[in-house]
């Protein structure tokens, strides 16, 4: 008797205990799976979330709502009032970030609920819109996939191939508050059709500084040593006659096998400094010129010279940032 | 020749011979059968011990005839299937009877090597007897009660004039079925041969494996309206003595009406009959009852019943099949992995869906996350609403499909099939993903050999779906450890049943999750604590001559 009384109190009373907060089925949930971030003519903050819409019956698939608000977790309470399920940002893919915000020094706090509240996903991707993120989040494409999906996809395959980072919201916070790393962000633009064009460099209070284009993005990444499945370059030769016309017979595009980048690190009077030892095996890919026209080590060297080159463009670039 | 019989008997059947009147010790005014009808709703005694009292006034035979004939009449009223037949015995000229029940007894028997005998031959007189018949074994006894059990199991009883003995000759055929497959535990390469309903059969079938001096047999008596023999076989030089001790102890303490068959002897016996796990294996395989007993277990082996017990069994017995002896043991191992999935699937996989869908929604990859939200949108239930629907409707058309004759057992299928797996998905009662859900803690629990156990698998993932849909992860894990922990208490006749893990026994794991190959195989598991643990050397493929 003693027993079962113990028994039936004790079941009784973790009937009543609740562990993860309440449950909430998926069908009540409404989860933006993008937050924008902007600023409008007279720099009020601006967000937008785009939610999917899984009703048959809904003509749109995509819910997209902007309001204006002063942070992220106030911004809420206007959600809660247009939106009918319980909005969690639990599935939360991409920030976009407006230039307009980067443009202002010490933007980054707005996002702390972003990195102080659990449901918030650590592998949220941040990406910069050049431009007005109400065109990229509003513009609907017939050919391609959902917004969030499709900067996902975007921005995974362009990381395999070496073309941008993966800039994930845990990553961002590193490179944020590390002296020695410059932020950089994947730079969005939108004219007819979304596009990812490299990287939009910061500097150390994140107010965007200047920008790279696909190739540099990808010299910098080796410069930073994350080469990632496959990464292609390619080189003009001027030993090579260019016949001139519409084909440019001088172009040669090879794949980088294996990479060893030694990057040696020192600080030194208040300075970082980072000596390189870079070697590639190249293999040709695509060569448009016809043979015997070069030797195997001319074209060693003017590939060599030619990204040597370019990686003292690029180097030269990065100092402004950190500034 | 009677003396010459009884020379050559053995000691339990010549004691027969004896008389045990003081056995019945009747209340003298006990009134017969018609008094007791009459009475019953009064004095009704539930003891099972009870059912012989009154049918006789006399207490053994007297040599009258008529009134042995009377008596028996008595004994057996309302019994139209009683045969009596007069007779006078050729040999010595005199009166006499013979008296079966006609449908349990071997009718050619009787004619060919009693009656014909008694009838028609004349008798050529030897070591004193007076008449002889050419049947094997019969004994002959002056208590009624012997008698009334002799007819019972099918044996005839002469009575002869002035003899104050009848004689009781084997003679039953009960009906039986031939020794044929198993349908419940099939196996691909294994003996195409199962245990049938009688005891001796089922015996032989065991003997047929192990033909070894070593292979003892402990006969015992279980139920006392219906006595069924109950052999326990094990190797004497093998097993463990105190699980036999435990085994004679518990089926000794039985004091039951009958034992109908072999599961209801398995929950008398078994250490905790309240845990749902069964902790006796019950198998209809003669092949894996042998590989048992040379592996030091026991095989309770009960009358009437198709199925033997085997114990002490361990939780990894239950997902052991004798295909996997047979088959090349890489394919088997993976086999063997797949019925532990299975095991989890069964038991965790609703009460997941449960988890996932109410609670934990964060870890689906975006492209599921899409279908199941697209799936669920139109369900108007909460989820675990849904999951236990389907549960217990799956679980009704498991059991329909047995119940049912096979030729109907097939519409169930498509009545399943097409209702509950296209209609209800397209009238919006549950979700496709449900409806997978189910479709593959079905599969994995179908694909544990044991019957008994995979029920119990069944069973125990309703209690896992109210954890989950009570407190999500956090209650899947406290039911795991409730789950655990029980595994870790349970006995089977007083051997731990979770080892080999726990207790671990690292070498008993040569044969448990995964198998090797047969030849470093060499020990009987430490689990059974058998007396003799080597049971192979380790054989090499030229005998060790190149090292090989």
């Amino acid at each position: 008797m003693k027993r079962l009384f113990t028994a039936t109190v004790l079941i009784l009373s973790t009937v009543i205990l609740s562990s993860c907060g309440y449950g909430m089925p998926i069908e009540n949930l409404n989860f933006p799976l993008v937050l924008g971030f902007d600023l409008d003519e007279d720099n009020h903050l601006l967000f937008y979330t785009s939610s999917p819409v899984f009703n048959k019956y809904a003509d749109e698939k995509a819910d997209i709502i902007k309001v204006k608000a002063k942070a992220i977790r106030e911004s809420r309470k206007y959600f809660d009032a247009l939106e009918t399920g319980d909005v969690t940002s639990a599935k939360i893919q991409i920030f976009l970030i407006g230039k307009k915000i980067l443009e202002h020094e010490n933007w980054f706090s707005i996002l702390d609920t972003v990195y102080r509240n659990p449901n918030f996903s650590g592998t949220t991707k941040m990406v910069m819109v050049d431009g007005s993120v109400e065109d990229v989040i509003f513009h609907k494409s017939k050919t391609k996939p959902q917004l969030s999906l499709f900067l996902n996809d975007l921005i995974d395959n362009n990381v395999k191939r070496t073309r941008n980072v993966k800039s994930m919201a845990h990553i961002f916070h590193r490179e944020m508050y590390d002296k020695g790393i410059t932020p950089v962000i994947p730079r969005l633009v939108k004219d007819k059709e979304i596009k990812l064009m490299g990287l939009a460099l910061l500097n150390n209070k994140g107010k965007y500084v200047d920008k790279l284009s696909i190739e540099e993005t990808s010299l910098l990444l080796l410069l930073r040593n994350q080469k990632d499945k496959e990464l292609t370059l390619s080189t003009m030769l001027h030993q090579v006659a260019d016949e001139g016309g519409i084909f440019n017979k001088n172009e040669v595009s090879y794949v980088v096998e294996r990479y060893k980048g030694k990057i040696k690190t020192k600080y030194e009077k208040g300075k970082f400094r980072f000596d390189y030892d870079m070697k590639m095996y190249v293999s040709i890919d695509e060569r448009l010129f016809p043979p015997g026209q070069i030797t195997q080590k001319q074209l060693e060297q003017s590939i060599k010279e030619d990204l040597t080159s370019r990686f003292e463009e690029l180097i030269k670039k990065i100092p402004k940032a950190q500034s | 020749m009677f003396a010459g019989i009884e020379k050559r008997l053995p000691a339990h059947i010549k004691m027969y011979g004896f008389p045990i009147c003081h056995k019945l010790n009747l209340p003298k005014d006990s009134g017969g059968v018609l008094m007791r009808i009459s009475r019953k709703n009064k004095k009704r005694k539930p003891a099972p011990a009870d059912t012989k009292k009154d049918v006789n006034a006399k207490e053994n035979i007297n040599g009258q005839l008529q009134e042995s004939l009377n008596i028996i009449q008595k004994i057996f009223n309302k019994t139209p299937d009683l045969t009596i037949r007069p007779l006078l015995i050729k040999q010595t000229k005199e009166q006499a009877f013979l008296v079966y029940l006609k449908s349990i007894i071997d009718s050619k028997t009787i004619f060919k090597h009693i009656l014909k005998p008694l009838l028609f031959e004349e008798g050529a007189e030897k070591d004193g007897a007076k008449w002889e018949v050419s049947l094997g074994p019969f004994r002959k006894t002056m208590d009624w009660n012997q008698i009334e059990d002799a007819v019972l199991n099918g044996e005839c009883v002469l009575f002869v004039e002035n003899s104050k003995e009848a004689f009781i000759f084997n003679t039953p055929e009960f009906p039986k079925r031939a020794v044929e497959e198993s349908k419940i535990e099939t196996s691909i390469t294994g003996a195409h041969i199962g245990f049938t309903e009688n005891v001796d059969d089922n015996i032989a079938l065991i003997r047929k494996h192990i033909r070894n001096r070593e292979l003892k047999i402990h006969e015992m008596t279980v139920g006392e309206r219906g006595k069924s023999k109950v052999s326990i076989l094990y190797l004497e030089d093998v097993a463990n003595p105190d699980v036999l001790e435990i085994l004679k102890k518990r089926i000794g303490n039985l004091k039951i009406d009958a034992v109908i068959n072999a599961g209801i002897l398995a929950e008398y016996i078994e250490d905790y009959p309240y845990a749902v796990f069964p902790q006796m294996l019950l198998t209809e395989r003669p092949d894996f009852a042998a590989e048992e007993i040379l592996q030091g277990r026991y095989a309770v082996v009960v009358d009437r019943s198709p199925t033997v017990i085997i114990c002490p069994a361990t939780f990894d017995s239950f997902f052991k099949t004798i295909d996997d002896y047979s088959s090349r043991w890489i394919v088997a191992s993976f086999i063997r992995l797949l019925r532990f999935v299975g095991f989890i699937i069964a038991v965790f996989l609703p009460a997941f869906y449960i988890a996932v869908i109410s609670f934990h929604f964060e870890i689906l990859p975006l492209e599921l996350l899409f279908s199941i939200a697209e799936s669920r949108e139109r369900i108007p239930f909460p989820p675990y609403i849904e999951a236990f629907l389907m549960e217990l409707t799956l679980e009704m058309l498991r059991e329909a499909g047995i119940r049912l004759p096979e030729k109907i057992g097939q519409t169930v299928g498509i009545v399943g099939g097409i209702i509950i797996g296209q209609a209800a998905v397209e009238a919006g009662i549950v979700s496709n993903i449900m409806v997978i859900v189910v479709a593959l803690t079905a599969v994995a629990s179908f694909i544990i050999p044991n019957y008994e156990m995979s029920s119990a698998i069944r069973l125990v993932r309703f209690p896992m779906m109210i954890l989950a849909a009570l407190f999500g992860f956090v209650g899947i894990t406290a039911g795991a450890m409730m789950l655990l922990a029980h595994f870790l208490v349970l006995e089977s006749a007083g051997t731990p049943y979770s080892s080999p893990f726990a207790p671990l026994k690292l070498s008993d794991w040569k044969d448990s999750l995964i198998i090797f190959p047969q030849k470093y195989q060499t020990k009987r598991p430490l689990s059974t604590k058998s007396k003799q643990i080597k049971r192979a050397e380790f054989n090499r493929r030229d005998g060790g001559q190149n090292g090989r």
